[in-house]
């Protein structure tokens, strides 16, 4: 690999933090709780995802900085590939949890702040890939889709932050539930749970640059096929 | 598998925790019916009733009446007469049992004839802690983790196609 | 800078103006669609669903407004105002002028509402407060994200599906507390809504002038 172990230490680190959190998932000790019963484990694989998608979606919009400031780009290029790696984060991200709250809640969409969240990430996005895939001119494509992962973003953050405050008085019957909230975890599961969401953050990183290189080689030989 | 299941045991000690115990005597439903005059008195003593119970705690979310304290002993405690006239209290606690099961405990209070009845229910929250013991489940991670290392390898190799040819339209340049 | 943004709203109500038909399109628009509403649901006793049904109504009419602010002046105009003045003034006149008439809009679709649809808000000044705020956010969001649409030709296509994944914190702040003026509720119970609010349509403005120089450049 180029740059050698110095470059890439992060990907090594990023598949021991899992190596260790993913066998313990599974044995670890975790807290008793009455609906949820073993399913909390998925705390470590489904939540996981969650955090993976915020993260890559912050490098897409450092990428999409970097690419309004300078006008290159590859960092266009770049930022694209890494919201495809968050959207992937995302799906996987609801389709498990779908899963989980059908068996737990006993429907597949509830009316929860993180799920109403999460759809509205992947609606935003979604909508990104329109807004990309409707301009041609590519500097057109730079800027305006630049403009709008930054601003989306944004307001996508504070959505997040502002998701229980506006949802716990909507729907006051739910204080109690112990899906959310009130998890009082045992304190050995964030040594699970921690190692987790930083392992897959950056695998995601990861395979984002994977992407990126992919892309930008394509980019490249396009550019020499027409200019020849 | 003895293999897999000794080396895993040495890298995830926890494991070892998996002692079987005798279960507490979950089914027992039972209505005690005492005359308390004196104040604090003891109500009921969980650990009596079911036996072999480790500590009791009182859900963050569950509200009790100031009229009862439940000590991290099983004993629950009457205070005082003053709020404990003709309603019924219910509320409920978990207790973990001293073979690791957790259980919930729903306590019925209710005065009537100057007589206070207490009914508790013990119900266990299923934990797979068999499955994890017994069940094999070292298998499962031993194949989780296979599936982890070949995507990972996956991942390497691609990456470092991808440096090579990056590199290679570099140097045509 | 403030005089050349006012003279920029006077221009851009003369453009909106000079065309009375289109300007009249927009109130034709609210009563239209609120005439849909009252003919579905004929009339709405609960104060929850008038609420949301009021700024949805709001949210589709604003967003009809908005949508002509790129489409007015027409090629060589923008290439002589983008000679002429700094892309901030631009955008902050934009934004204030589509303030205006989301505001009148509002104020057009509330007695039309209460007319036909029963009037249940109870704290009619807190809500119009609340109205004020509201509408900041949304012309703000909305101008931002269609001068983006424009880019692509199709603005009206593009900018409901850019903007309302978008605006949605900000609608559901909007819905639960003009809510809550609804039910006449103490404005001390839910003032931190009406912050959050004003928080938002600074970091929407802050937002619309740090990035709409990228956009007016082409």
């Amino acid at each position: 690999m180029r740059g050698g172990f110095a470059a890439n230490w992060w990907k090594f680190l990023g598949v021991g933090l899992l190596l260790f959190a993913i066998p313990m998932a599974w044995l670890g000790n975790v807290s008793v709780q009455v609906i949820l019963h073993e399913t909390i484990r998925n705390l470590y694989f489904h939540v996981t995802m969650w955090f993976a998608m915020i993260a890559v979606f912050a490098g897409s919009v450092f990428y999409s900085i970097k690419a309004l400031r300078t006008g290159n780009r590859l960092h266009d290029i770049r930022a694209e590939q890494f919201a495809q790696t968050g959207m992937m984060f995302g799906f996987i991200g609801i389709t498990t949890g779908m899963m989980w709250a059908n068996y737990t809640w006993g429907a597949p969409w509830v009316d929860d702040p993180k799920l109403n969240g999460s759809a509205v990430s992947l609606l935003i996005y979604m909508a990104y890939f329109v807004l990309r895939g409707s301009l041609n001119d590519p500097i057109r494509r730079l800027r305006a889709a630049g403009a709008y992962n930054i601003f989306a973003f944004v307001m996508l953050i504070l959505l997040i932050g502002l998701m229980p405050r506006i949802n716990d008085s909507l729907h006051p019957g739910n204080g109690g539930n112990p899906g959310f909230g009130g998890y009082d975890l045992k304190n050995e599961m964030k040594w699970v749970f921690y190692p987790s969401v930083l392992g897959w953050i950056l695998i995601g990183f990861w395979i984002a640059g994977i992407k990126s290189k992919s892309a930008i080689a394509k980019y490249t030989l396009e550019e020499e096929i027409t200019e020849s | 598998m003895k293999i897999v299941h000794s080396f895993l045991l040495v890298f995830f000690t926890g494991l070892s925790a998996f002692a079987t115990q005798e279960p507490i005597s979950a089914a027992a439903n039972s209505t005690i019916t005492e005359s308390v005059s004196v104040f604090p008195d003891t109500l009921v003593d969980l650990n009596r009733q079911f036996g072999g119970l480790k500590s009791v705690v009182v859900a963050k979310e569950v509200v009790i009446p100031e009229a009862i304290e439940i000590t991290p002993s099983g004993l629950i405690i009457l205070t005082s007469d003053e709020l404990l006239k003709a309603e019924a209290y219910s509320f409920e606690v978990k207790a973990e049992a001293s073979d690791n099961e957790v259980y919930i405990i729903s306590v019925r209070i209710k005065k009537s004839n100057g007589k206070i009845l207490v009914s508790t229910v013990a119900d266990k929250i299923d934990m797979a802690s068999g499955f994890r013991a017994e069940g094999k489940i070292y298998v499962v991670v031993a194949v989780s983790m296979i599936l982890f290392f070949v995507i990972i390898g996956y991942l390497f190799v691609l990456d470092r196609r991808m440096n090579r040819i990056q590199s290679e339209i570099k140097n045509r340049k | 800078m403030v005089s050349r943004i006012l003279y920029l709203i006077k221009y851009e109500a003369l453009l909106e103006f000079r065309n009375k038909a289109l300007t009249g399109s927009l109130f034709v628009y609210v009563i239209s669609t609120v005439f849909v509403c009252y003919r579905s649901f004929r009339s709405v006793e609960n104060a929850e669903t008038w609420n949301a049904l009021f700024w949805i109504v709001v949210l589709f009419s604003s967003t009809n407004a908005v949508l002509r602010s790129f489409q007015r002046e027409n090629k060589n105009q923008a290439l002589y105002l983008y000679q002429t003045l700094k892309p901030g003034e631009v955008i902050l006149s934009k934004i204030a002028f589509n303030y205006i008439l989301t505001l009148a809009l509002i104020g057009g679709t509330l007695p039309v509402f209460a007319l036909l649809l029963g009037n249940p808000v109870r704290d009619i000044w807190t809500f119009v407060l609340i109205a004020f705020l509201a509408a900041g956010a949304f012309s703000a969001t909305l101008t931002l994200v269609s001068a983006m649409a424009g880019k692509t030709g199709n603005a009206a296509g593009l900018t409901p599906v850019l903007g309302f994944p978008v605006i949605l914190p900000v609608l559901m702040v909007a819905i639960k507390a003009a809510g809550k003026a609804a039910a006449g509720e103490a404005f001390t119970a839910y003032w931190d809504l009406a912050v959050v609010l004003a928080a938002f349509n600074a970091v929407i403005v802050i937002l619309s002038f740090l990035l709409f120089p990228y956009l007016w450049r082409d």
